[in-house]
């Protein structure tokens, strides 16, 4: 009978060693490999096609913590927090308005889904038609009776950011609307009903039974938009080059690796994105369980 | 157990010997058997196809010549001569021009280039310590695309050839006509970097070199952000240079909403064909308003180079091939609208053009050392393309309120470039 378990056993290691063989190469060639690689790059000297990597040690990474430039640019990336801040507003109010029988509804929850389906570059295209001098967005607003408002939305470097950051919130709205439109479906409707009894309110209801029921998600979300903010990339590369004033840190490090062919040095910036966004999300997870605990 | 290991030794043995075998061969002689092309050129099947049909007849050996047609090439070739596999002829990629010392580890070399000189025009694309490895696949000469009926309009009576007049010129068109005068192509505006030679001569790097700052006064950099700055200081380019791109600008120069903007003499057919009446022989091209020697200069460049890869397989039939790609015969030069590197086969036309005009090549001819220095400070000091340099000065002309001033900018870039400069003094 032992000996039967133990004959069980091994037979079952095999299989898993079987199915776990492929995977595991696959990861260690594509997912762990190529981050080591990228480590060791970012000590090295590397105009990327020739054949010898000269080592330097830190010496790229005291480069970039010395160099104001590269602090500046972290600035870029603020518009994109505060356009993310507002991004979470919008999408839960949009949630719980769309979470409740509303006229259109499904229309509505299309709408702000189908952003995400659309690619960056097509994206990008179109708001470069869309805000091109007296294009689209001017006539809307001209419509509107704004048209004092009208300008170079792309060209004008006080504005370039704003712009970008708006359409950035456009975008990723969708991504906080699903997650919030899912966690608040999933509630109990036994809740609303024995809240509806005691008497209360459409704010009684968001206030004491949506907003504690989907804090989890909105941490979720909050990790997911930091790690957006500190990678924005897409939209500044593909529109603007990163001109203007738009250049935000993963631009330059694209600019740094095949315009200036500094591979090493834009290897080592991108370490130092990975080191600030664990920094960033391990400090939120602490925050998170220290709450947490407080209320137990 | 033992088995399962041994039979997934086996397979990954196997997969991988798959890949192994092309390069096994034996180097052959002959011209014969098949070769693989990788090119730049996406929207040219059909072309292709007829060269392929044309060097088959030609070498009735060849089996069969595989097409491999790469978008975003320069990025993406780099990439994969990291392996083996690259083909057996290939563009050479633009951007290692400015590392010519790797071109023996991935380029067979095709001759020697004095020797060369006599039979082709433009050798010194890709070369380095005397030994050619890239050939033109097409010569055209860059310049400035004009419409000469706004230039009648405006009362420009002779193409300019000073940059005063030239901004002079621009400024009579806004004034007399309304249209804009120039159009900066601010997205790929990195297309001036073959002006450089006209605004410098073919030796522009070692000058820079010896004077040890890019971004002094007279120094061909500066003089193309001059002309630059002063055009859109004064409003003479288009209002929104970010989102009106270039198809858009050739149609509104054919239209007369336009009147210059700098291109290739490739261009010159498509944009007339762009006008109303399909055929505008009011579409001209002049060369960059800068003389030398009391002449401006007619600057002929390589829409593309081609080379043979030293990993290939076949040799003799790449070289063979290469060859019949660039001479006259394939009708590649042609179609591109330009002309072939083979002296023998220019046309008549062809040959008086040349030697009538001040030719300069708008890649520079320096020492390989030279070119190797300049490079790494220009890297260095991040300005290896002048895309930031020209889109930052366009900005500052147009919104000087909300920018730096100009010679703030120039003065940062001066002292970045004589830091980098330092660095790589030996």
């Amino acid at each position: 009978m032992l000996n039967n378990i133990s004959l069980q056993g091994k037979r079952e290691r095999r299989v898993i060693f079987c199915f776990l063989f492929f995977p595991v190469v696959l990861l260690c060639l594509f997912g762990i490999w190529p981050i080591v690689n990228l480590i060791y790059l970012s000590f090295t000297s590397w105009n990327g096609i020739s054949e010898s990597k000269e080592w330097v040690g830190f010496a790229n990474y005291f480069k970039i913590l010395q160099d104001p430039t590269y602090l500046t640019i972290f600035k870029t990336n603020l518009y994109y927090l505060v356009s993310g801040l507002l991004q979470m507003v919008v999408a839960m109010y949009f949630a719980i308005i769309l979470s409740f029988k509303t006229w259109g509804q499904s229309f509505f929850r299309a709408s702000f889904i189908l952003p995400l389906l659309i690619s960056g570059v097509a994206i990008s295209m179109m708001f470069r038609l869309f805000f091109t001098g007296e294009g689209a967005f001017d006539q809307l607003l001209t419509f509107l009776g704004l048209e004092k408002f009208i300008g170079m939305w792309l060209g004008d470097p006080e504005r370039v950011n704003y712009t970008l950051a708006g359409i950035s919130l456009w975008r990723n709205i969708g991504r906080s609307f699903l997650l919030y439109l899912g966690a608040i479906q999933s509630i109990d409707p036994a809740y609303y009903k024995v809240a509806e009894m005691e008497g209360a309110t459409f704010w009684h209801k968001v206030r004491y039974i949506i907003l504690p029921n989907i804090t989890t998600v909105l941490t979720l979300d909050f990790i997911l938009l930091t790690i957006g903010v500190v990678s924005v990339f897409e939209m500044p590369f593909i529109l603007m080059n990163g001109s203007n004033g738009t250049a935000t840190v993963l631009v330059k490090t694209m600019k740094l690796a095949f315009d200036n062919k500094k591979f090493g040095m834009a290897a080592s910036l991108s370490v130092l994105l990975t080191l600030v966004i664990a920094l960033l999300t391990i400090i939120q997870r602490y925050v998170v369980i220290k709450r947490e605990r407080r209320q137990l | 157990m033992k088995k399962i290991l041994t039979g997934l030794f086996i397979t990954s043995a196997l997969l991988g010997g798959c890949a192994k075998k092309a390069t096994e061969e034996s180097q052959s002689e002959k011209i014969g058997g098949e070769l693989t092309v990788v090119t730049n050129r996406t929207d040219a099947d059909k072309l292709f196809e007829k060269i392929e049909k044309g060097f088959i007849e030609k070498y009735p050996e060849v089996k069969d010549i595989k097409w491999e047609a790469v978008a975003d090439y320069d990025s993406n070739i780099m990439t994969r001569m990291t392996s083996d596999d690259y083909g057996d002829v290939l563009f050479v990629p633009f951007s290692m021009a400015g590392m010519p010392n790797e071109y023996p580890n991935y380029f067979e070399s095709l001759g020697k280039v004095d020797e060369m000189t006599s039979d082709y025009l433009d050798v010194t694309e890709a070369d380095f310590e005397d030994k050619v490895y890239g050939l033109p696949t097409a010569l055209n000469s860059l310049g400035i695309i004009y419409n000469q009926e706004l230039f009648d309009e405006a009362g420009i009576k002779e193409v300019p050839t000073t940059v005063p007049t030239f901004i002079e010129a621009a400024k009579k068109i806004k004034a007399n006509t309304g249209s804009t005068p120039f159009y900066t192509n601010y997205q790929s505006v990195a297309i001036w970097a073959g002006a450089l030679t006209s605004f410098g001569g073919e030796q522009f790097k070692s000058a820079t070199l010896k004077e040890g700052d890019a971004f002094a006064k007279g120094q061909a950099i500066r003089q193309v952000m001059d002309l630059f700055y002063e055009l859109a200081s004064n409003k003479l380019i288009e209002e929104d240079p970010i989102t009106l791109d270039s198809q858009a600008a050739q149609q509104k120069l054919a239209e007369g909403e336009i009147a210059m903007l700098m291109s290739g003499s490739q261009d010159v057919i498509p944009i007339q064909a762009l006008a109303k009446d399909k055929k505008s022989k009011a579409i001209k091209i002049m060369n960059f308003p800068v003389e030398t020697k009391g002449k401006t200069s007619l600057p002929l460049g390589a829409s593309g180079v081609v080379g043979v890869s030293n990993k290939s397989a076949n040799k003799t039939t790449a070289r063979a091939f290469l060859d019949y790609f660039i001479s006259g015969e394939s009708g590649y030069a042609v179609d591109a609208n330009g002309m072939s590197p083979v002296k023998a086969d220019l046309t008549k036309e062809q040959q008086q053009t040349i030697e009538d005009s001040n030719v300069i090549l708008t890649v520079a001819t320096e020492k390989p050392e030279d070119d190797a220095t300049y490079s790494k400070i220009a890297e260095e000091a991040g300005v290896a393309r002048l895309t930031d340099v020209l889109q930052q000065v366009i900005n500052i002309g147009l919104y000087p309120e909300k920018n730096e001033p100009y010679t703030d900018y120039v003065a940062s870039l001066s002292k970045t470039w004589q830091e980098a400069a330092k660095l790589h003094a030996e």
